[in-house]
C-alpha cells in the first residue's frame, strides 16, 4: 500500500488575525519524522518522501500526501463534522420541550382545564418563552455572496455564545481552509494535489491530498492557499465570517531510498517480530 | 483572567513503534505572545498567571489512530487539572484553573495510544512559566 502522509497545519488563528500573517503562527507536523523531515513541528517543514521500491528492489506504491489545518482556537478536531449543528437542534428541541412541560394547555389536546370541555390547542399567549438570543453567523464565499453559516457561535467548551454581552475572546474558530496547493514540485509534475471527500469527522469532510512522484530525487518547494475566516460584526446580533487568504511556502524532499517499514526499519518481506526471540506457535497443546 | 488551550498531538504510529512519546509528542498553546516557549514541542512552557483557565485537548497526527489522554500530573497547589466533556458528546478535555503565582512549575500527561492498554507518559515534560503581563 502506499506510504501515507499527514502533513498537519495548526494554526493559532487569533494570532494570525491578529496580526494578518501566518508567520510565527502556523506550526506543520508530519509524521516523516524518523525518516528524515526537518522543521517537523515549525512553520518550516521539508518532509522526506522516500522512493516507490522496497529494499528487496520490489515495486511499492507512490507515496500519498494528505494535509489537515486545524485551528488553534477552536474544539477539539475529533468532534463529528456535525457536532455544531446537532448541538443546536438538540438545544431546541429542548427549549421546546421545557415549553410543552409548563404549558401542556398549549401544545396538549387531551388537557382540559375544571368545566371546559373544548379540547382543541390553544393559541400560544402568555408563555414565557426562553431567550434564543444566540449568535447566529453567516459566511461570505470566495464569489462575495454571503450565506448562513448554518451554526451557532460556540465557545471552546461546546456552550453557545449569547448575543447579550458575547465573549468572542474565547469562541470556537471555524476550520481555516486550503483552497490550493501550487508553485514548483506542482509545476514540474513532483506533486499531484487534488481535492477529496472523506466521511472521517474533520475538515468537514474534505482534505487535499497528492501523489508524489518519486522518479525525479531533489528538494522542491510548494505553496499552500488557506483562507481563514475573521468574525466581523456587521449589526446588533449579526455576524459574518470573512475569508482571510494567506499563503505559505514549504518544501518537499524526494529521495530514492527505498520505502521503510516503520516497525521493523526493513522492507516488504519482514514481519514486525523481535528478531532475537522465537516466535511462540500456538498449537493445539496451547488450549489445553 | 486568561483561558489558554494548549493541543496536544499525538504521533500514535511512531509513539507505539518506539514506546515512548519522546518526538512523538507536540504540545501548542494559543498564548505565545504572552511568552510561551517551546511550541509544538513535548517540553511546551505554556505562560500563565494566577486565576488563568488552561484548556487541554488531544488528538492523533493520523485522525484514523486513538489516543486518550488519561492524566495529568501537577503540584495540586498549582493547578487542578479535572476531566470534561463537551456537551451531548463523549469527547473530552481536561481544564484546570492556575491557582497560585508561579515561576516555573513542570506537569505530566499521560496518554493511552491504539489499542495499547499501557499508558506512556512525557518523560521530558511540559511546564507552566510566569506570563509576560
Amino acid at each position: 500500500m502506499s506510504q501515507e502522509i499527514t502533513v498537519l497545519a495548526i494554526i493559532d488563528t487569533e494570532a494570525a488575525l491578529a496580526a494578518n500573517s501566518l508567520e510565527g503562527n502556523i506550526y506543520f507536523i508530519d509524521n516523516l519524522r524518523k525518516t528524515g523531515s526537518t522543521g517537523v513541528g515549525t512553520s518550516d517543514l521539508n518532509s522526506m518522501a522516500n522512493s516507490s521500491h522496497w529494499a528487496t528492489g520490489e515495486q511499492a506504491y507512490e507515496p500519498l500526501f494528505n494535509w489537515l489545518v486545524f485551528p488553534l482556537n477552536g474544539v477539539v478536531p475529533t468532534l463529528p463534522r456535525d457536532y455544531i449543528r446537532n448541538l443546536a437542534k438538540a438545544n431546541d428541541n429542548k427549549l421546546m420541550n421545557n415549553i410543552k412541560i409548563s404549558h401542556p394547555e398549549h401544545t396538549n389536546p387531551t388537557s382540559k382545564t375544571e368545566g371546559n370541555s373544548d379540547t382543541s390547542p390553544k393559541p400560544i399567549t402568555n408563555v414565557q418563552m426562553p431567550k434564543l438570543d444566540f449568535v447566529q453567523t453567516k459566511i461570505r464565499a470566495a464569489s462575495g455572496e454571503i450565506r448562513d453559516a448554518g451554526m451557532k457561535l460556540i465557545d471552546r467548551e461546546g456552550s453557545f455564545v449569547q448575543a447579550t454581552q458575547p465573549d468572542l475572546d474565547y469562541m470556537n474558530h471555524i476550520l481555516p481552509r486550503i483552497t490550493a496547493i501550487t508553485g514548483e514540485a506542482v509545476d514540474k509534475g513532483v506533486l499531484f494535489p487534488a481535492q477529496y471527500g472523506t466521511p472521517l469527522a474533520v475538515d468537514n469532510g474534505w482534505y487535499f491530498s497528492a501523489t508524489v512522484s518519486s522518479a525525479v530525487p531533489g528538494i522542491y518547494s510548494y505553496t499552500l492557499h488557506i483562507t481563514l475566516y475573521k468574525l466581523e460584526q456587521q449589526n446588533e446580533n449579526e455576524y459574518i465570517w470573512e475569508p482571510m487568504c494567506f499563503t505559505h511556502d514549504l518544501k518537499i524532499t524526494v529521495v530514492s531510498n527505498p520505502m521503510i517499514n516503520g516497525f521493523t526499519w526493513a522492507g516488504l518481506g519482514y514481519l514486525p517480530l523481535p528478531l532475537e526471540e522465537q516466535p511462540i506457535y500456538q498449537t493445539s497443546e496451547t488450549f489445553k | 483572567m486568561r483561558r489558554t488551550t494548549i493541543m496536544t498531538i499525538v504521533d500514535v504510529v511512531g509513539a507505539l513503534a518506539d514506546d515512548s512519546l519522546n518526538e512523538n509528542m507536540y504540545l501548542i498553546d494559543d498564548n505565545k505572545s504572552n511568552g510561551s516557549l517551546d511550541e509544538a514541542t513535548e517540553s511546551l512552557k505554556t505562560a500563565v498567571n494566577i486565576g488563568d483557565v488552561v484548556t487541554w485537548t488531544v488528538f492523533s497526527l493520523e485522525p484514523e489512530s486513538y489516543v486518550e489522554l488519561t492524566k495529568i500530573e501537577i503540584d495540586p497547589q498549582y493547578c487542578v487539572p479535572t476531566i470534561k466533556y463537551y456537551p451531548n458528546s463523549d469527547v473530552c478535555y481536561w481544564e484546570g484553573t492556575i491557582l497560585k503565582d508561579l515561576d516555573s512549575v513542570p506537569y505530566s500527561i499521560a496518554v493511552i495510544v491504539g489499542n495499547s492498554d499501557t499508558e506512556l507518559i512525557t518523560s521530558d515534560g511540559p511546564c507552566f512559566i510566569q506570563a509576560l503581563q
